[in-house]
C-alpha cells in the first residue's frame, strides 16, 4: 500500500516539476524552439513611441537630443551668469535685482548640472554594458592555444615519421637494386614538401592566434579605461556643480556684506543707561 | 518493482516533452576531435612501423596485408585531421560572427568642456582683483574676496581635468576602434590559415594513397620476378 501511495506522491511532484521546467528555457536549448513571446512594453507603448523607436537609425547618434538640452541648457546658464556679473558692477548691492537675480542663475546652473549628470549616467551605464558584452565574448571563447599547439606537434611527428619511411624506403630500394627515380620515392618527397608547408602553417596560425588574444586583451583594456573616464567625469561634473554652488552662495553673502557695509549706522546703543547720564 | 518503472517512464516522458538534447555544444568538441586525432595517428604509426625496411625481406602476402592497413590507417587519420581542423574552423567562424554582429550600441557622443567657462573664471578673477584694490573693506569683506578667489582656481583645475579625460577618451576610442578591426582581421587570417591546411590535408591524403599504390605495385612487381626465376631454377635442377 505504502509504495503505491509513493508512487502517485512521485508522480504529482514530478509533473509539477516537468510544469515549471517548461515555462524555464533548457540550457541546452531546445530542438523546436518556440517564437519568442513580443516584449509587453512593445505593445504597451503609445504609437507615438513606437513609431520613433522604428524610425531609430543604427547610424544616428540616439542620445543627440539629450545633448543638444544639456547644451541649450548650458549656453542659458552661461548667458544669464555672464549679465549678472556684468550687471554686478553697475549695479549697487543694496538693491533688489541681483539679490533676486541670483538664486535664478544658480538655478539655470542646477539644471544644466542635473541634465549633464544624467547624460553621463547614460554613458556610465553604456560603458558597464560593452564591457559586460567583452568580458562575455571572452570567456566564451572556444579555441584552446593547446589545441593549435598539439596539432602542430602532430606535423612535426608526422614530418619526422615521412622522412625517416623515406630513408628506410631509399636504403630498401638501393638493396634490390632499384634506382631512385622509384615513384614511391618520389611521392613521399612530395609529401614531405607538402608537411614542410603545412608545419609552417601551423606555426602562422599559432602566431595569428596569439595576435588575436593579444587585439582581445586590448579591446578589454580600452573598455575597461572607457568605463573609468566615464566614472571618472561624472564625479567631475558633480565636484564642479559644488564649487559653482559655492560660488553663488559665497557671491550672495558678499553681496550681502557689501550693502550691510554701505548701509549707515541705525543707532549708536550707549554704554550705559539713558537714566544714568541724566543730570 | 512496478513504481520503479513507473518513475522511470514518467522521468522520460517529461524529459521528451520538453525536448530535452543532452548534446553537449559544438565548442567542446574540439579537444574530443584532438584526442581522437593523436589516436588515429597512433594507429597508423603502430600498423605501419617498419614497413619500408621490411618491403623485400618479409613475406610478399604479408606485405601487403600491411600496405592495405597502412592505406585505411591512412584514410582514417587525414579524415580525423580534417574533422578536427572543421571543428576548430567551425568555433574560430562562430567567434569572428560574434564579434562582427557584436552589434554595440552608438556610444553617447562625450562633450568637452566649454570653454567660455574658463573666460567666465577669468573675467571673476579679474573682477575679484578689482574689488580687492578698493580702500576701505573691512575684515569681513576681504575674507570674503579671499574665499571666492581660493574657489577659481579649483574650478579652473576641475575644467582642465575634464579637457584631460575627453581627450584620453578620444584616444581611447581610436585605440578600441583599432584593436576592434584588427582582431576582425586576425581571424579572417586564422581562418584562412585553417583552410590552408584543410586543403593540404587532402592533398597528402591523396599522395599517401598513390605511395600505397607505388608500394603495393613494387612488392607485386618483385613477387612476379621471384616467381619465374624460382621456376627457372627448378628447371634447371631437373
Amino acid at each position: 500500500m505504502t509504495p503505491l501511495w509513493l508512487t502517485l506522491l512521485l508522480t504529482a511532484l514530478l509533473a509539477v516539476f516537468a510544469a515549471a521546467q517548461n515555462r524555464r528555457p533548457s540550457p541546452f536549448g531546445s530542438a523546436n524552439p518556440a517564437a519568442e513571446p513580443l516584449e509587453e512594453t512593445e505593445t504597451a507603448q503609445p504609437a507615438s513611441a513606437r513609431q520613433t523607436r522604428v524610425a531609430t537609425n543604427r547610424a544616428q547618434d540616439p542620445f543627440a537630443e539629450e545633448l543638444k538640452r544639456a547644451f541649450e541648457a548650458e549656453a542659458r546658464w552661461l548667458a544669464l551668469h555672464e549679465a549678472l556679473m556684468d550687471d554686478l558692477d553697475s549695479l549697487g548691492p543694496c538693491g533688489d535685482q541681483p539679490v533676486q537675480r541670483i538664486p535664478g542663475v544658480r538655478d539655470a546652473a542646477f539644471e544644466m548640472f542635473t541634465q549633464r549628470v544624467h547624460y553621463l549616467q547614460k554613458h556610465e551605464s553604456y560603458a558597464t554594458e560593452v564591457l559586460n558584452k567583452v568580458q562575455q565574448n571572452q570567456t566564451s571563447l572556444a579555441v584552446d592555444r593547446g589545441e593549435l599547439e598539439a596539432s602542430s606537434r602532430q606535423i612535426a611527428q608526422e614530418l619526422d615519421a615521412a622522412r625517416r619511411r623515406r630513408a628506410e624506403l631509399a636504403s630498401s630500394l638501393q638493396a634490390v637494386d632499384s634506382s631512385e627515380e622509384n615513384p614511391s620515392l618520389l611521392t613521399l618527397d612530395q609529401i614531405i614538401a607538402k608537411l614542410e608547408r603545412e608545419q609552417r602553417l601551423t606555426e602562422d596560425t599559432l602566431r595569428e592566434f596569439d595576435q588575436s588574444r593579444q587585439h582581445l586583451r586590448a579591446i578589454l583594456r580600452w573598455a575597461r579605461q572607457r568605463q573609468r573616464a566615464s566614472r571618472d567625469q561624472l564625479e567631475l561634473i558633480k565636484a564642479e556643480s559644488r564649487l559653482w554652488k559655492a560660488f553663488y552662495d559665497a557671491l550672495a553673502l558678499r553681496l550681502e556684506l557689501a550693502c550691510y557695509q554701505q548701509r549707515p549706522n541705525i543707532y549708536d546703543f550707549p554704554t550705559r543707561s539713558p537714566r544714568e547720564l541724566k543730570p | 518493482m512496478k513504481p520503479a518503472i513507473l518513475t522511470l517512464l514518467i522521468v522520460g516522458s517529461s524529459l521528451a516533452a520538453q525536448q530535452i538534447t543532452l548534446v553537449p555544444p559544438a565548442e567542446t568538441d574540439i579537444p574530443k576531435q584532438r584526442r581522437l586525432l593523436e589516436q588515429a595517428w597512433q594507429q597508423w604509426e603502430a600498423s605501419d612501423a617498419g614497413l619500408e625496411r621490411s618491403l623485400f625481406t618479409a613475406p610478399a602476402d604479408r606485405v601487403l596485408a600491411r600496405i592495405e592497413r597502412g592505406r585505411q590507417h591512412a584514410i582514417a587519420y587525414h579524415q580525423q585531421r580534417a574533422r578536427f581542423l572543421e571543428s576548430v574552423l567551425g568555433a574560430l567562424q562562430r567567434e569572428l560572427d560574434r564579434f562582427q554582429d557584436d552589434d554595440q550600441p552608438i556610444a553617447p557622443a562625450w562633450p568637452a568642456p566649454d570653454p567660455r567657462k574658463l573666460d567666465v573664471l577669468l573675467e571673476e578673477q579679474k573682477r575679484l582683483a578689482r574689488q580687492a584694490r578698493r580702500a576701505g573693506l573691512s575684515l569681513l569683506e576681504q575674507r570674503s574676496l579671499a574665499e571666492a578667489e581660493s574657489l577659481l582656481p579649483q574650478l579652473a583645475e576641475n575644467l582642465a581635468a575634464q579637457q584631460r579625460l575627453y581627450e584620453a577618451f578620444k584616444d581611447n576610442e581610436a585605440h578600441s576602434r583599432k584593436a576592434r578591426r584588427a582582431l576582425v582581421e586576425s581571424y579572417r587570417t586564422l581562418l584562412q590559415l585553417l583552410k590552408d591546411q584543410l586543403r593540404l590535408n587532402e592533398d597528402k591524403r591523396r599522395l599517401w594513397l598513390d605511395y600505397y599504390d607505388y608500394l603495393r605495385q613494387l612488392v607485386e612487381a618483385g613477387q612476379s620476378q621471384a616467381t619465374p626465376a624460382k621456376a627457372s631454377r627448378s628447371r634447371e635442377r631437373k
